[in-house]
This record gives structure tokens, C-alpha cells and sequence, in this order.
């Protein structure tokens, strides 16, 4: 084990949550010590089961990330030396440097986003879009964004395709409807983890510490949306789509068998950019904003437009808007 | 504890040894298993895209296979109930063989998760304490407690209860009587919180319902005296325990229930499908008719459903179940069609179409059929060891020296 | 929650404390929010950051602009006819206002470097936004709120916006059709059965 680990150590003299030495639930953990042996007992477990199989594949475990802890009890200097530990890895796997940050909510902060119907296309430019700054997989594809194309005076789902490929859209009769994770603000998804690895932040973005999740996709199974992807094989990005700008809770690069999703493009739009496939409509159909102020332009489509949500009967109170403009 | 563990040797000692088709079928189960453990060893390496599983049904047949165990497990309360609720001595001697089944069922049903999840590397993230448990949000969560907790109370009860018969002592009332009555209602408590992890969920329409949690406890008690005969009769063909006709009976009792009022629920569930024909019902249209060309599945409910109508008809007809091969024919029936019906039933057609209206079927490959087939299989070689050691000690081979030759079958004080 | 109430109360371990503790557990997940996180809510709103929107010049993107460096001795002609030198192409591709209009509509007759409103204002080309929601007053409003049309910069921050015909083409104002990127790749299929 490396010297570095943290063993049996001390609470921090301050007290209280802020050197991080408490549980999720903010109680102040004395005993730090006897957690970190256990999970020490319990990483040696996981490292039996990791070294079999990568001892196969001639892979050495990582022992750090097997005992990694949740990001939501990591002190700063522990998720500084994850996050150089992850660069040094993605530097190691695609030979590009990369910057994972870590932005925190801003206050007074609600992020929704209105997408305006009567404008969507159906190009799909959104959806590239999101794949390049996400560092999405081309191999097997992977993509955030799904535009059904429905058949005009319908939302019957079922009817729609994704697939369509004319030379030409918006195709005479229909209409588009792009579908993405609506951080929902009653989210299924948060409910049905059984590890807590993805939460709702108080921003209103629902987001996944990918060194948490185990892969049980019960998320996958709970979200309604189909909002969900799941890392069926090891993410590998050609050096030149990596994009370096990372975030650790939005699109740095996955590991196998976790599930992620859109992220609002957290790195971005917590530094007060807009998310990737805001900039690139082409038909300025989608509306990105913070629906707590009144002067975005989210929080007048709300109040002003005829906005509806898909599946509302389903309670789950998403932040993702349709209106016809 | 010297005694004690002299007596875990003893114990593999007796499963060791044995007659040749004991051997036959260890070795035959070893293959199995090993096949299984490889094509594991093969999902982990390559990630899970080996399988047939994608993001729109992202649960398969290890799931599929994990709902109809569950309900194995639940379903050792249909002899723990007769036994101590209702004080039948001839099923008191095999509750210890319920017990180990059920034992066995909840570790595969673990061992099914177990190399289902993208992480298992990460598992050790439920134990509350060290990890975070999602309660009382999550009923995955919960699955885990009330799953250790059915496991931890199943090898203790046969385990203590079989020590002292080994030793030849009695054993004390209060040691194992409390977890007994305690598992009759969590036998009940693994298998509902399985069905509203399910049902739970909105975003699938076709298992949310509230008819899903009552479903899965009547197939669960329509499939374990199946198999319970099925098993019954073997043990009774290759060892040297007496199984009563009486038994039997009492299982048949309680098929000639279940089974009637399974179909009864199905029934229910078809109607409510088709009369309202929303465009909820979109997955039972699929799994009965099939949706828009797709049709993999119907051709499996309804055999699965003709098994069962064909079962439930010869046990209720006592000209027919009087037949022997009719009745064992009935007892399989039940088993698989009640596997199909909850495990393809019930977990594919979930996610067909997806949330977004999309059809995309899902059938298991090869290497996903080899690594459960596997775990079957390490079920069945758990199980065949663990009844060989439980029935030489009920049947006083395997006996502690200098405890007394003719230690009476333990007689619990109420 | 009250159970969390009297779980925290010196009296505690009250019976009724436990039976709205065992309630709320047996309620399960009716109505809850995972630990940590907080109540959404829509207000107060944190300060509403100064935002200028400024609308994009649409000038330097005329490659003819000033048009009085040919028109300047040109007589103009009020009536209407076809087109025959330089702006010929525009006889075909003139697609706005059903045949009612044509080229002196919007470009004013007095000063060609101008558009003229309905109302017989003139306006620059980078104002051509109040020409055209002369018509087209729906728009305006939306456009203006930001809910119409591209709005560039940071959410929370500075915003540019485009004037009318950076979109909308104003001798063909239907935005053009595009071709769209591939669609997701097909489906895993079954390999058994």
C-alpha cells in the first residue's frame, strides 16, 4: 500500500464538516480510523476480484482508485491528487494533457433549459456537439442527445423515429423533439441508486461520481427518459476528439461499467458558458439559463410561453422545458 | 472451539466421499461451473459488451434469472411454515433441507448480481459504514439488507440446529425458534421488496403495478413445491432419508392452491393490459403479440402459459395427478413455465420499448447462457454437498464420537 | 419530517418518535431527496448579474454595402419590373410577401444606403430588426426577451444577439433546410433465437 493512504487519522481540529472528515449526511465521523481499515479490508477484497481478472490481461490494479472514497467526503488535497492521478491516466491512455477541474454550484443558481419546438430542425447538431465536448465514444457510439422525429399532431412516442436520414430536414409534416437528461428535480434516478453515486448538487444538476458507481444500472432501469448510458466496454477517444477540459463530475473520461449522462456541461455553464449543444443550434431553438432570475430568457419562456414537460404525470418535475415559440 | 472445527472437517470429509453418481454429477456440475466462472473472468476483462445487453434493455438474463430465485428462496417458508407453525413432524425432518435451498437460492441470486453490475470490483460501496447504503430511498438497497439478513438467518438456523444433532445435544429453543418465525415473514419480505424495486418504478409502466408484489409471492408458491418434489424425490431415490408420501401430498395441497390463483393474477394483469389498451400497455403487447414486427417473445409467454395451464390441470384432475410420470411431468411444467413467465415475462418486455418509444429486442448469447447456467450449476453442486452433510447427520452417520448413539430428533420446546 | 424531530429531541426514543420513524421508513421513497441535497427552490434568486445584450451589426457582413457606390447616379425606378443586370438572380429567389412586394418595400426609395419601415421611417441595415417587426410584431417581443433567435456569450453574462436577415435571408426569409448528421448508430440486434 502506498504511504500516502490515509490511516487512522486524526479528526480535523476545526471541527464540523469543513475538512471534509464527515459522512454525507454531514455527521462528524470519529471514526475515520476504523473506516479506512475497513475499507482497506474491503479494497483488498476488491483487488483480489480486480487482479484476477486484469491479472489476465496483464493490467495493474489500481489501489488508490479501488479505495477511492465518495466525492462528496473527499478533502481538497484528496481530490487534488485524484484528479492528477486521473490526468497522469488520461495522459498514460491517449497521450493528450488534460485539465480536470472541479467547479463548484453557484449560489442562487437553478439551471433549466426551454427548447423551442416550433425551431428544432432535427439537424442533430447538438448531438455531435455534446459528443465532442463529452468525450464521447465513437466505438461503440455513444451519444447524450436523442432527436425523435414525430409525425405532426402527435407526441405518440412509440411512432417516432430516431433514425431518420433524409437528405433534408425538417421533412414536410413533422416535427422534432431532442431528448436529453432533464435533471429532474424529483429524479427516480437519485431514489433508485443504492450507492448514493449520483445526487442532484444544488444547482439542479443531477450528476454521477463515476469512481463510485458499481454498474447496477438501476438508474438506467428508473430514468424515463432514457437519459442513461452505461460504459459497456473501456470509452477510447482518438487523441485529436479528446477534449482537455474536464470536468470530474461532467466529461472527463469515463472508466468501463459506470453509467453517465448529460451534465448540463457543468464545466462549462459553471464558469458561465453556455453547454455545448446550446451554442452549436444552428436554429437558436434551445434556451439555457438560470430559471431563478427573472431576466433569463428561460425564466421568461416559462412564465410567458406555453411550455410542457415530458411525462409530467410522472411526477419527476424535470428542468428541461418544450414550448412552441 | 476444537469440536467445532473438527466438524467443518468432518463435514467436507462427508462431501467428498460418495458413490459414483454422486461423482458423476459433481464432476458433470464442475464443468458447468467452471464454464461459467471463465465466461465471467471474459466480462470483466472485456467489459460488459460481450453480452447482449445495451442501453435500452439494460437488464437480461441475469436478472431474469436473479426475480425467479428469489422466489426459490421465498419459497423455503412453504416448508418452514408447515413445519413449525403448524407442528407437521414429517415435513419438521426436511425444513433443514428447505433451509439449504434457500441458502442456495440467495447465493446465487447475489452471485447473479455479482456478475451482472459493471463494477463488481466496487460492491464493497453498500456497506453502509465504509460505503453509502441509499436507505430508505433505494429498494436495491433494502434488497441488500433483507438479502443478508435471509442468508445470515438460513445458516444459522440449520447450522446451529445441526451441530447439536451432530453433538447430540439438544438444541435450545430460544438460539434458533425466534430467527425461525422471523424468516416465515422475511421469506415474504426478500420477495416484495424484489417485485418494488420493480414496481416501483414509473418510468416502466409495465411493472408499475400494484399487482406485481402479489404475482411474484404466488409464483414463488406455485414454483417451490414444484421443484420441491422434483428435489424430494431425488433425495428420496438416492439417500437414505424417508421422504412421507405425506409430504408430497402436503406440496400438492399446495399447488392446487397456487397455481390456480397464479393464473387467476395473470389473468388479471392481461386484462387490465388489453382492456384499456393505453399506450402503457405497449409492453404487454409486445411480450404477448409482439410490436411492430418485433416478436421474439411471444412464442415464449405462451408456451410458458400453456405449461402452466397444463400443470395446473393435472393437479386439480386427481385422475391424472395419480400418474406419476403425469405428476413429475406437471412438477417440471410448473418450473419452467413459472421461470419463463417471471424471468423472461417479466424483466425483457420491461424495457420494450424503451422510455422513448424505441423497440429494441434482447435475446441472451451464448456466453451470457454459459455464465448462468454456471451459477445453476455451482447452486445445484452447493446444494447436492450441503443435503448429503445435512441428511448423514439427521440420519445419525455423521455423529460426534462419545455423544450418544441415539440422540432423539430435536424436540423444540415451544 | 417530525420523525426527524423527535429523533433528535433529548425525550427522544418516544414511542411515537419510533412509529413515524418505522412510518416514514415503510413510506419509503413517496417523496424524498437524496441526503445532502436541497430544496429546489425558485426564489429569492441570487443578484441578477448585469447582462448587456448587444445586437450584432449586420454592415460588414453586406459584401454590396454602401449600395450608393453604384447607385449613387442611378435613377431609381418606383414602379415595379424584372430585374435585368446585377440583381437579376433576385427575380427567382425573390420569395417574401406573395408577389405584393418587391425591392422598394423594404430599401427606401430617397436613400438606397437605407431601409425604409412601414410607417416610412428609415433604418439602418443594422437595424433592419424594426423593419421587419413592422410585420412581423410577434417576433419582436420574443426577440427581444432573447427567446427568438440565437443569443451568444455567457448565460450569466455579457450577450450578442443577431439582427433579423442574419437568419432569415429578407428576399427569402424561410430558414434554409439542412442536412441533418448521422442518425445513432443501429440497434445491437439479437445474436440468438
Amino acid at each position: 500500500m502506498k504511504k500516502s493512504l490515509p490511516m487512522f487519522r486524526e479528526p480535523e481540529a476545526s471541527g464540523g464538516c469543513g475538512g471534509g472528515s464527515c459522512d454525507s449526511d454531514g455527521h462528524e465521523d470519529h471514526d475515520e480510523g476504523r473506516r479506512d481499515f475497513l475499507r482497506m479490508a474491503a479494497g483488498a477484497a476488491a483487488v483480489g476480484v480486480a487482479a484476477t481478472a486484469t491479472g489476465c490481461g496483464g493490467e495493474k490494479p489500481d489501489y488508490e482508485e479501488l479505495l477511492q472514497k465518495h466525492y462528496r467526503v473527499m478533502t481538497d488535497d484528496e481530490k487534488k491528487r485524484v484528479f492528477a492521478r486521473l490526468e497522469a491516466k488520461t495522459k498514460a491512455l491517449t497521450g493528450v494533457t488534460v485539465h480536470i477541474s472541479d467547479p463548484q454550484p453557484l449560489e442562487g443558481v437553478h439551471y433549466a433549459y426551454a427548447l423551442n419546438l416550433s425551431h428544432c430542425n432535427g439537424n442533430r447538431r447538438c448531438v455531435e456537439a455534446c459528443a465532442r465536448e463529452n468525450n464521447l465514444p465513437n466505438d461503440p457510439e455513444m451519444r447524450y442527445i436523442r432527436v425523435i422525429e414525430l409525425d405532426n399532431g402527435s407526441q405518440h412516442l412509440e411512432k417516432g423515429t430516431v433514425h431518420y436520414a433524409p437528405e433534408k430536414v425538417p421533412q414536410k409534416g413533422k416535427f422534432y423533439l431532442p431528448v436529453q437528461c432533464h435533471q429532474c428535480d424529483n429524479p427516480p434516478c437519485v431514489r433508485a441508486c443504492p450507492t448514493k453515486a449520483t445526487w442532484k448538487e444544488p444547482d439542479g444538476i443531477v450528476v454521477v461520481d463515476y469512481n463510485w458507481c458499481i454498474g447496477c444500472r438501476y438508474c438506467q432501469a428508473a430514468c424515463p427518459y432514457h437519459a442513461r448510458r452505461f460504459n459497456w466496454v473501456a470509452p477510447s477517444i482518438e487523441p485529436d476528439r479528446v477534449n482537455p477540459n474536464q470536468g470530474y463530475l461532467s466529461n472527463r473520461i469515463r472508466p468501463v461499467g459506470v453509467v453517465e449522462k448529460c451534465t448540463f456541461c457543468l464545466h462549462r455553464t459553471r464558469n458561465g458558458r453556455y453547454p455545448a449543444c446550446y451554442e452549436v443550434c444552428p436554429t437558436g431553438a434551445r434556451k439555457f439559463g438560470n430559471l431563478a432570475d427573472p431576466q433569463s430568457e428561460v425564466r421568461k419562456i416559462v412564465e410567458n410561453k406555453r411550455v410542457w414537460i415530458l411525462k409530467e404525470e410522472l411526477g419527476t418535475e424535470p428542468r428541461f422545458f418544450y414550448f412552441y415559440g | 472451539m476444537k469440536q467445532l472445527i473438527i466438524y467443518f472437517l468432518r463435514m467436507g470429509l462427508c462431501a467428498i466421499k460418495g458413490s459414483r453418481t454422486y461423482y458423476v454429477w459433481m464432476a458433470t456440475l464442475l464443468i458447468f461451473i467452471v464454464m461459467g466462472g471463465l465466461e465471467w473472468a471474459h466480462d470483466i476483462r472485456e467489459g460488459l459488451v460481450v453480452t447482449n445487453m445495451s442501453d435500452h434493455v439494460s437488464w437480461g438474463i441475469g436478472i431474469a434469472n436473479f426475480v425467479y430465485f428469489v422466489g426459490v428462496a421465498a419459497g423455503a417458508a412453504v416448508l418452514v411454515v408447515p413445519a413449525y407453525l403448524f407442528h407437521r413432524e414429517d415435513i419438521k425432518e426436511l425444513v433443514l433441507l428447505g433451509e439449504m435451498l434457500a441458502v442456495v437460492a440467495v447465493s446465487m441470486c447475489l452471485l447473479f448480481i455479482m456478475t451482472d453490475v459493471g463494477r463488481p470490483d466496487r460492491l464493497w460501496h453498500l456497506t453502509p459504514g465504509i460505503g453509502f447504503l441509499n436507505i430508505p430511498s433505494s429498494l436495491l438497497s433494502w434488497d441488500v439488507i433483507v438479502f443478508t439478513g435471509y442468508l445470515l438467518m438460513n445458516l444459522w438456523i440449520p447450522g446451529y440446529l445441526l451441530f447439536a444433532r451432530y453433538r447430540g445435544k439438544k438444541p435450545t429453543a430460544m438460539a434458533y425458534l425466534p430467527f425461525v418465525f422471523l424468516s416465515m415473514i422475511w421469506a415474504v419480505t426478500i420477495h416484495t421488496v424484489t417485485a418494488f424495486l420493480l414496481s416501483g418504478l414509473g418510468s416502466r409502466p409495465f411493472w408499475n403495478t400494484p399487482i406485481l408484489a402479489p404475482r411474484f409471492l404466488i409464483s414463488a408458491g406455485a414454483s417451490a413445491p414444484a421443484l420441491l418434489i422434483l428435489l424430494f424425490t431425488v433425495i428420496k431415490r438416492f439417500t437414505k432419508l424417508d421422504v412421507k408420501q405425506s409430504v408430497f401430498d402436503y406440496f400438492l395441497y399446495v399447488l392446487k392452491i397456487a397455481m390456480p390463483i397464479n393464473l387467476f393474477l395473470v389473468g388479471c394483469e392481461v386484462f387490465q393490459e388489453f382492456y384499456t389498451g393505453s399506450l402503457h400497455s405497449a409492453s404487454a403487447y409486445y411480450l404477448y403479440f409482439g410490436l411492430h414486427g418485433h416478436s421474439m417473445l411471444p412464442k415464449f409467454i405462451w408456451t410458458a402459459l400453456t405449461f402452466n395451464i397444463t400443470a395446473t390441470i393435472i393437479f386439480l384432475v386427481p385422475q391424472l395427478r395419480r400418474i406419476p410420470k403425469l405428476m413429475y411431468t406437471a412438477c417440471g411444467l410448473t418450473v419452467v413455465g413459472i421461470w419463463t413467465e417471471k424471468g423472461m415475462g417479466l424483466v425483457f418486455p420491461g424495457f420494450v420499448p424503451n422510455p422513448l418509444g424505441e423497440i429494441e429486442e434482447y435475446a441472451p448469447n451464448a456466453g451470457e447462457i454459459i455464465l448462468c447456467v454456471g451459477i445453476v450449476a455451482l447452486g445445484a453442486f452447493l446444494y447436492t454437498a450441503m443435503a448429503k452433510i445435512t441428511i448423514a447427520i439427521q440420519t445419525g452417520e455423521l455423529r460426534m464420537k462419545g455423544s450418544e448413539p441415539e440422540a432423539p430428533a430435536p424436540e423444540p420446546a415451544e | 419530517m417530525s420523525a426527524k424531530r423527535f429523533h433528535r429531541s433529548a425525550e427522544g426514543r418516544t414511542w411515537v418518535g419510533k412509529c413515524s420513524l418505522l412510518g416514514a421508513l415503510l413510506l419509503g421513497a413517496c417523496h424524498p431527496h437524496a441526503p445532502g441535497e436541497k430544496e429546489h427552490s425558485e426564489g429569492p434568486p441570487g443578484p441578477t448579474p448585469v447582462v448587456s445584450v448587444t445586437i450584432e451589426p449586420r454592415t460588414p457582413m453586406l459584401p454590396a454595402y454602401p449600395c450608393s457606390g453604384c447607385h449613387a447616379d442611378r435613377q431609381p425606378h418606383p414602379e415595379k419590373y424584372v430585374l435585368k443586370e446585377f440583381h437579376e438572380v433576385r427575380n427567382h429567389e425573390f420569395q417574401h410577401g406573395e408577389d405584393k412586394f418587391w425591392c422598394y418595400q423594404c430599401h427606401s426609395v430617397k436613400n438606397i444606403d437605407k431601409l425604409v419601415t412601414a410607417t416610412g421611417e428609415l433604418v439602418s441595415f443594422d437595424e433592419a430588426f424594426l423593419l421587419c417587426t413592422g410585420c412581423h410584431g410577434d417576433k419582436l417581443k420574443d426577440w427581444r426577451a432573447g427567446m427568438h433567435g440565437l443569443l451568444m456569450g455567457n448565460w450569466n453574462g455579457d450577450k450578442r444577439k443577431k439582427s433579423c436577415p442574419a437568419c432569415h435571408d429578407p428576399h427569402d426569409p424561410r430558414y434554409p433546410s439542412l442536412k441533418p448528421e448521422k442518425p445513432p448508430a443501429a440497434s445491437k440486434g439479437l445474436k440468438a433465437f
